[in-house]
C-alpha cells in the first residue's frame, strides 16, 4: 500500500504502540468479566448446602447478603440499630475479628457469597455458603502455610486434608461449598451428610427449621413489619366460626391468646418446650428454679389446681388477655388479667367460673353490665365475673372489668383456629420499669443501677419500638399452620 | 395460659403468717434445730451441727450463708451452709454426711451455747461441737472436738458463706432462694490465718472486673481493702491453718460428696458464688483433739478484722463463759422463774431465751423465728402482741416497749393503693421495710397493735401509763380510725382481711372479733389518758356488736369461736359484757367468754425455734398478768 501523497500514514508498528493502553484497559476489562463471571459462577450452587443429619435447628437463605441488607432497612431493623448501637458495633467487631471481615451485606458476597445454610446442634453452630475466587484464594494461601488438620482422605489416589483451620474455626469443601464451624465434627458430619435441597426461599426471606419438639418451621421476610408464615406440630382444636374475641378488646393487651378452648391456650407451653432446656438452664444459673419450686404447693393450698371449669363444655370460643402489670416498690409484679368466653348459651346460663368462687361473693355493676365480685386477696387480685349478651367476662381486678366490661368491639372475626397478639410497645415499658427497679434492687447481675441503665435498659426500648405481634393459625392434620407479623407498626396498619 | 394465671397467683398471694406445717410443705425448710444469737448476729443449725442460717444484722435482716432445701424432706447438699469435717486414716468425713446424732443441747437452761454431739462412722469416733454467739459482739465461735481410736490427722472447715447486702420489699425470699444474685468475692490473708468472703454495697461493673482481676493475679490481703462498705465476713482459727481451698461453689457439684478442684487450693482469691475452707492441725484436748474457729462480721473489712483479732486474743473459753454469764444475768430477772420446778424453770428460760434471740436489737423488731427457709424471720404485727404480752409477764417491759415503738413506726401513714392510711404490713423485715406482697392487707393487724399497746400499758405502773399511752396516742388513733372507717354494709363489718390459714381473704368471726377488740382498746387508752372518744368509734363499736351478735346466732358449734382472742378481750371488756352471758348455740347453753374460751393456746410439739410458740409456752408457765400470777 502505498503512502497518500499529502497524508503521512503512521505505521502498523507505531499504530500497536499507541493502541497498547487501550489494549491493556481491554484485556483487564475482558480479565475482569471472566473473572466476575466466575467468581458468579462459584457462587452459585444447585442446592443450600450441606449440614449434620441431626442439627437441630437450620436456617437458611438463598441470597443472605440481600436478606441482611433488606432486613437493616425495615423499620424494625433501623429502630434495634439506633437503640442497640453497642450492640450491633461488638457484634460486628466479634466478626471482624475472628474472620478478618467486617460483617456487611456487600463484603459477605464478596467473600462468602450468596446462599446460606446455617446449623445449630448442641450449642456449637456451623456455616454452608459458597464462596468466591477470594475466599478460594485466602484457601490457597492457608494451605501453603500448612494449616490444614491431621484428617486426611485419598481424593483420586492423592492424600488429601479433609479439614483445614483457620484461626478457631474449621472448614472443609465438599462440591463447590465451604462448611465451616469451631465444633471440628460439625463440619467432619457435614461433610458425610447428605445435600439440604432448596427450600424455594426468596431473596428477602430466610427459612428456620427446627427438629427440637414441637418441630416446625417458619419463613421471614425482610420488610417492614417482618411477615412471617409456618408452620408447627400442635394440638389445636380447629372451627369453622371465625374467631371474634381476637381483637375485640377494648385496649391493647400486653399479651392475649384466643382459641376455641381452655386446653388450647396450652399451646404456648407446648412452643416453650422447644426451647425448655434454653429456659432452664437459665433459670438454674440464677437460682429461680429453686425459687419457683415454692409455687405448685402454694397453688394447691388454694386448690387452684382444679382451675378449668367444668362448665368449660359451654365454651366455644374463649380469649385471655394480660391487660397490665403494675410494678409498686417490690419486684412482684401484679397482672391484670381478663378473660372473654362465649358460647352458644353465654350470656344465659351460669357463668363458668362461678365454681372458682370461695368465699363471699357481692353482686356488683359495671357500665351497666352485671356481675359478682368475690374478693382473693385484697384490691389486686377480686375475682370479677360478668355476663351480658353473649359474652362471659372474668377479671383478676375490679378496675380491669370496669375497663372491658361492655366495651369489647364487635370487628369482622379472623379465621382461623388460634391466634395471638403481643403489644411490644407495652411490654418494652414494662420490662423498662421492671428492670430498672430490678438493678436498683441488686437483681441485675454484674452491674449496678447506673450501668444497667445503659446497658440493660437500651434492650427494652428497642423492644418497644417493634409495635405489635400479630399471629394467627389454622390446624392441617397434625400441623399448625400460621402467618402474620412479628413486628406491626401503627404504619403498617393504617389502610 | 391457666397455669400462667395459677403462678402469679400464687407468688402475689404468698402466706403472711401460715401455720408453721403449711409453711414448711410450701417453701421447704432448711431443718434449724437450734439457734443462738444476741439481737444482731443469729446462726440456726441443724440436727448435725451444720449452720443453715445466718443472719446479720438482725434476725429479721438479710442471710449471710448458701443453704437451701427443695422441700421439708431435703438435705441441703454437703457445699452448703458451714461445717466440720474430720480426716481420720487418709479419709475425710463431714458431721452432716451420715453418722448419727446423739444429742443437741444448750449448755445450760436458756444459754444459747448449742453442744452437738454425733458419732462419726461405725468405728466410735465422737465428735462434739460447740456453737455460741457472743452477747456482745457479732461474732460466731464454733469448737470441734473430736475423740477416737486414731489420732485426728487434720480437721476441716468449710464455709460457704453468701454475703448479702439488700433485701426485696415485699418478696421475703431474695436473700436464700436468690443466693445467685448474693456473694461477691472471697480471698485469704495466708499470714494471718484469715479468710474474708465480702460483698459491697450495690456492686458495679468495674467492681466485679476489679476482683476478678485481684483473684486472677492471687492479689494479697490489702489489695482487697479498697471496696466500700457492705457485708464483711471474716474467719481464723486460733492457729494458723495448714491449707486454705478457695473456689466456686458451682464446681463443687451437687450430691457427689464434698471434693475441692486441685486448683482451688492455696488460691489467693476467687470471686462470684464463693466457698472456702481451712485445714486446721488439731490441738489436743484431754484425750482427743480439738480446733476452733471464730467467725467475725461487720460492714468493712477494718471493723470485721478489729473483731475477729479481739475475739481470737480473748480465746474460746473466756468467750464461752462470757456468753454464758450474760445470758445467765439476763435471764435471772424472769419474774416468777423461782416459784417454778426445775424442769418448768428451764423450759420457761429456753423459752424466754428464744423470744429474747428473735428481738433485734438496733430496730426493736421481733420475728416470728430466725429462720429463713420457710422465711419467718419476719417482723407478723397480728403474732406480735402475744410475744409482747409474754415478755412483759415475764419481766422484760423494755424490750415490748421497743417492740412497739418499731411497729408504731411501720403504721402506714400516706395512701396508696391496698394500703390504707392506719393499716399496719402483714409482715415486715427487721428495718421496717414491708415484707409482704402489697396485696396482702392483714386488716387485723392494726387491732393487735391497739391491743398490745394498751395490754402493755395496764402492766406497767399507774404512774407511767399515761405517760406511755400519751407518747403512743397518735398511732394508735391512726390504728383506731382505719379500724371504725374499714367497715361495709349496714352492721359495719370490716371486709375480707387475709385470712393466713386459707392464704387469701374471708370475712369471719375471728377478725370482727379482732376489730372490737381494737376499736375497745383504744377506746380504753382514750378514757384514760382523758382524750374524747372519737364519734365514729363509738359508732363502730356499736356495728361490731350488732354484727358479732348476728355472726354467733349463725355459729354451728362453739368450736367454731377462735380460741386466741378469748384471753384478750377477757382482759378489756367489763365483767357485765353480754359476751360472758350465755346464749343457746345448737341447742346447747354456752358462754362465749368463760374459763374455756380464754386460756392460752397450746404452744406446737416442737415449738423451740417458733417465738409465738415460745410466747404461748411462757404464758402458759408464769399466767398473763404479773399482778395475779394467772
Amino acid at each position: 500500500m502505498t503512502a497518500h501523497p499529502f497524508v503521512d500514514r503512521p505505521s502498523g508498528r507505531t499504530r500497536f504502540r499507541a493502541a497498547r493502553p487501550w489494549l491493556a484497559l481491554v484485556a483487564v476489562l475482558f480479565g475482569a468479566v471472566v473473572l466476575a463471571a466466575l467468581d458468579r459462577h462459584l457462587k452459585t450452587i444447585p442446592r443450600a448446602g450441606f449440614c449434620p443429619a441431626d442439627t437441630a435447628v437450620v436456617v437458611q437463605a438463598s441470597d443472605f447478603p440481600s436478606f441482611l441488607d433488606a432486613l437493616q432497612r425495615t423499620r424494625a431493623g433501623v429502630a434495634i440499630t439506633e437503640e442497640l448501637p453497642a450492640l450491633v458495633h461488638d457484634a460486628a467487631l466479634a466478626v471482624r475479628i475472628e474472620t478478618g471481615i467486617r460483617p456487611t451485606p456487600l463484603r459477605w458476597r464478596v467473600w462468602l457469597g450468596f446462599p446460606l445454610l446455617a446449623g445449630v446442634r448442641e450449642g456449637e453452630w456451623g456455616l454452608c455458603v459458597a464462596p468466591g475466587l477470594l475466599a478460594r484464594g485466602v484457601h490457597a494461601l492457608n494451605r501453603l502455610v500448612g494449616r490444614a488438620t491431621d484428617e486426611h482422605e485419598a481424593v483420586a489416589g492423592v492424600d488429601t486434608p479433609r479439614l483445614y483451620a483457620y484461626g478457631r474455626f474449621y472448614y472443609a469443601w465438599r462440591e463447590g461449598c465451604l462448611i465451616l464451624s469451631r465444633d471440628p465434627a460439625y463440619v467432619r458430619d457435614a461433610l458425610d451428610a447428605p445435600a439440604t435441597p432448596f427450600a424455594g426461599a426468596a431473596p428477602d426471606e430466610m427459612l428456620i427449621a427446627w427438629k427440637t419438639d414441637p418441630p416446625g418451621s417458619l419463613r421471614l421476610r425482610a420488610e417492614d413489619g417482618l411477615p412471617v408464615s409456618g408452620a408447627v406440630t400442635a394440638e389445636i382444636t380447629p372451627r369453622a366460626a371465625p374467631l371474634t374475641l381476637a381483637d375485640a378488646w377494648p385496649e391493647s393487651p400486653l399479651f392475649s391468646l384466643t382459641a376455641s378452648r381452655f386446653e388450647d391456650a396450652a399451646m404456648p407451653a407446648a412452643l416453650c418446650r422447644a426451647v425448655q432446656p434454653f429456659i432452664k438452664g437459665c433459670l438454674d444459673t440464677y437460682g429461680v428454679t429453686q425459687f419457683l419450686r415454692c409455687v405448685p404447693p402454694l397453688i394447691d393450698a388454694w386448690g387452684w389446681n382444679q382451675l378449668v371449669p367444668d362448665g368449660r363444655q359451654a365454651v366455644d370460643e374463649c380469649s385471655v388477655a394480660l391487660l397490665g402489670l403494675e410494678l409498686d416498690d417490690g419486684i412482684l409484679p401484679a397482672p391484670e388479667l381478663a378473660f372473654a368466653m362465649r358460647g352458644p348459651r353465654a350470656g344465659r346460663d351460669p357463668h363458668p367460673l362461678t365454681p372458682l368462687i370461695r368465699e363471699t361473693l357481692f353482686p356488683f355493676e359495671w357500665n351497666g353490665v352485671p356481675g359478682m365480685v368475690s374478693p382473693v386477696v385484697g384490691e389486686r387480685w377480686t375475682l370479677c365475673l360478668a355476663a351480658w349478651e353473649d359474652t362471659w367476662l372474668a377479671a383478676t381486678r375490679e378496675a380491669a372489668m370496669a375497663r372491658v366490661a361492655g366495651r369489647l368491639a364487635e370487628r369482622p372475626g379472623i379465621r382461623a383456629d388460634v391466634a395471638v397478639r403481643v403489644d411490644w410497645t407495652k411490654c418494652g415499658t414494662f420490662l423498662e420499669r421492671f428492670l430498672r427497679r430490678a438493678a436498683q434492687l441488686e437483681l441485675v447481675r454484674g452491674m449496678d443501677a447506673r450501668e444497667a441503665e445503659h446497658i440493660v435498659l437500651p434492650y427494652t426500648r428497642a423492644l418497644g419500638r417493634l409495635g405489635a405481634l400479630r399471629l394467627q393459625g389454622r390446624m392441617e392434620g397434625d400441623r399448625l399452620h400460621f402467618e402474620g407479623r412479628l413486628a406491626e407498626t401503627v404504619e403498617e396498619t393504617a389502610p | 395460659m391457666t397455669r400462667l394465671l395459677s403462678l402469679f397467683i400464687a407468688l402475689v398471694a404468698f402466706a403472711a403468717a401460715v401455720e408453721g406445717a403449711t409453711f414448711d410443705e410450701v417453701f421447704g425448710s432448711a431443718g434449724v434445730t437450734a439457734v443462738s444469737g444476741n439481737g444482731g448476729l443469729t446462726v440456726g443449725v441443724d440436727a448435725s451441727g451444720r449452720v443453715v442460717s445466718c443472719q446479720w444484722p438482725g434476725p429479721g435482716r438479710f442471710d449471710q450463708v448458701t443453704c437451701l432445701t427443695a422441700s421439708d424432706r431435703d438435705v441441703p447438699p454437703l457445699w452448703h451452709g458451714l461445717h466440720w469435717g474430720v480426716s481420720m486414716r487418709g479419709e475425710t468425713r463431714w458431721l452432716s454426711e451420715g453418722g448419727s446424732s446423739l444429742e443437741q443441747r444448750r449448755m445450760a437452761q436458756g444459754v444459747p451455747v448449742i453442744i452437738t454431739a454425733k458419732s462419726i462412722g461405725e468405728d466410735g469416733v465422737l465428735a462434739r461441737q460447740t456453737l455460741f454467739v457472743h452477747p456482745h459482739l457479732d461474732v460466731l465461735v464454733t469448737r470441734l472436738e473430736v475423740e477416737g481410736p486414731e489420732p485426728t490427722s487434720a480437721l476441716h472447715f468449710f464455709a460457704n458463706f453468701t454475703p448479702c447486702t439488700r433485701l426485696i420489699p415485699e418478696l421475703p425470699l431474695a436473700d436464700w432462694a436468690l443466693d445467685a444474685f448474693n456473694d461477691f468475692a472471697v480471698f485469704a490473708d495466708a499470714d494471718a490465718g484469715i479468710v474474708t468472703h465480702f460483698r459491697p454495697a450495690a456492686p458495679s461493673r468495674r467492681d466485679w472486673e476489679r476482683a476478678r482481676e485481684l483473684a486472677a493475679r492471687d492479689a494479697g490481703p490489702d489489695a482487697w481493702q479498697g471496696f466500700r462498705d457492705g457485708t464483711w465476713i471474716a474467719y481464723a482459727a486460733a492457729n494458723p491453718p495448714s491449707a486454705v481451698i478457695l473456689g466456686d461453689e458451682t464446681a463443687l457439684g451437687d450430691d457427689a460428696g464434698l471434693k475441692f478442684p486441685e486448683n482451688d487450693v492455696g488460691r489467693g482469691g476467687a470471686t462470684g458464688q464463693c466457698y472456702s475452707a481451712v485445714t486446721l492441725t488439731p490441738e489436743p484436748l484431754g484425750a482427743g483433739w480439738c480446733a476452733t474457729v471464730f467467725v467475725a462480721f461487720g460492714p468493712n473489712a477494718a471493723e470485721t478484722r478489729r473483731l475477729l483479732a479481739d475475739a481470737r486474743r480473748q480465746g474460746y473459753n473466756t468467750l464461752r463463759d462470757q456468753t454464758a454469764a450474760s445470758w445467765s444475768a439476763r435471764l435471772a430477772r424472769t419474774r416468777a422463774a423461782e416459784s417454778l420446778s426445775t424442769d418448768r424453770a428451764a423450759a420457761l428460760h429456753d423459752a424466754l431465751a428464744t423470744l429474747l434471740m428473735a428481738a433485734d436489737r438496733t430496730h426493736g423488731a421481733i420475728v416470728r423465728a430466725p429462720v429463713t427457709q420457710p422465711p419467718l424471720a419476719l417482723d407478723w404485727p397480728r403474732h406480735g402482741a402475744w410475744i409482747n404480752l409474754a415478755l412483759d409477764t415475764a419481766g422484760f417491759p423494755e424490750t415490748v416497749e421497743r417492740h412497739l415503738w418499731f411497729l408504731a413506726g411501720t403504721i402506714r401513714r400516706t395512701p396508696a393503693p391496698g394500703r390504707p392510711i392506719g393499716s399496719l404490713p402483714a409482715a415486715c423485715y427487721g428495718d421496717g421495710t414491708e415484707a409482704a406482697p402489697r396485696a396482702v392487707l392483714d386488716a387485723d393487724a392494726a387491732a393487735w397493735f391497739a391491743a398490745s399497746v394498751w395490754r402493755h400499758g395496764m402492766l406497767v405502773g399507774p404512774a407511767e401509763r399515761t405517760a406511755f399511752f400519751e407518747s403512743l396516742w397518735p398511732d394508735v388513733t391512726l390504728c383506731a380510725d382505719f379500724l371504725a372507717r374499714w367497715s361495709r354494709g349496714p352492721f359495719g363489718e370490716p371486709p375480707p382481711t387475709f385470712d393466713p390459714a386459707i392464704l387469701r381473704d374471708r370475712a369471719s368471726l375471728e377478725s370482727l372479733l379482732a376489730f372490737y377488740l381494737g376499736i375497745e382498746s383504744a377506746a380504753h387508752m382514750a378514757a384514760d389518758i382523758d382524750a374524747p372518744l372519737p364519734a365514729p368509734w363509738e359508732q363502730q363499736q356499736r356495728q361490731l356488736q350488732s354484727a358479732i351478735q348476728l355472726r354467733l346466732a349463725r355459729l354451728d358449734t362453739p368450736e367454731a369461736w377462735p380460741m386466741g382472742l378469748g384471753p384478750w378481750l377477757d382482759a378489756v371488756l367489763p365483767a357485765e359484757h353480754w359476751l360472758r352471758k350465755p346464749m343457746r348455740l345448737g341447742g346447747v347453753s354456752w358462754t362465749p367468754l368463760s374459763d374455756q374460751t380464754t386460756g392460752i393456746p397450746e404452744p406446737a410439739p416442737e415449738a423451740g425455734l417458733d417465738a409465738l410458740d415460745a410466747a404461748f409456752t411462757v404464758l402458759r408457765l408464769i399466767g398473763t398478768d404479773p399482778r395475779t400470777g394467772r
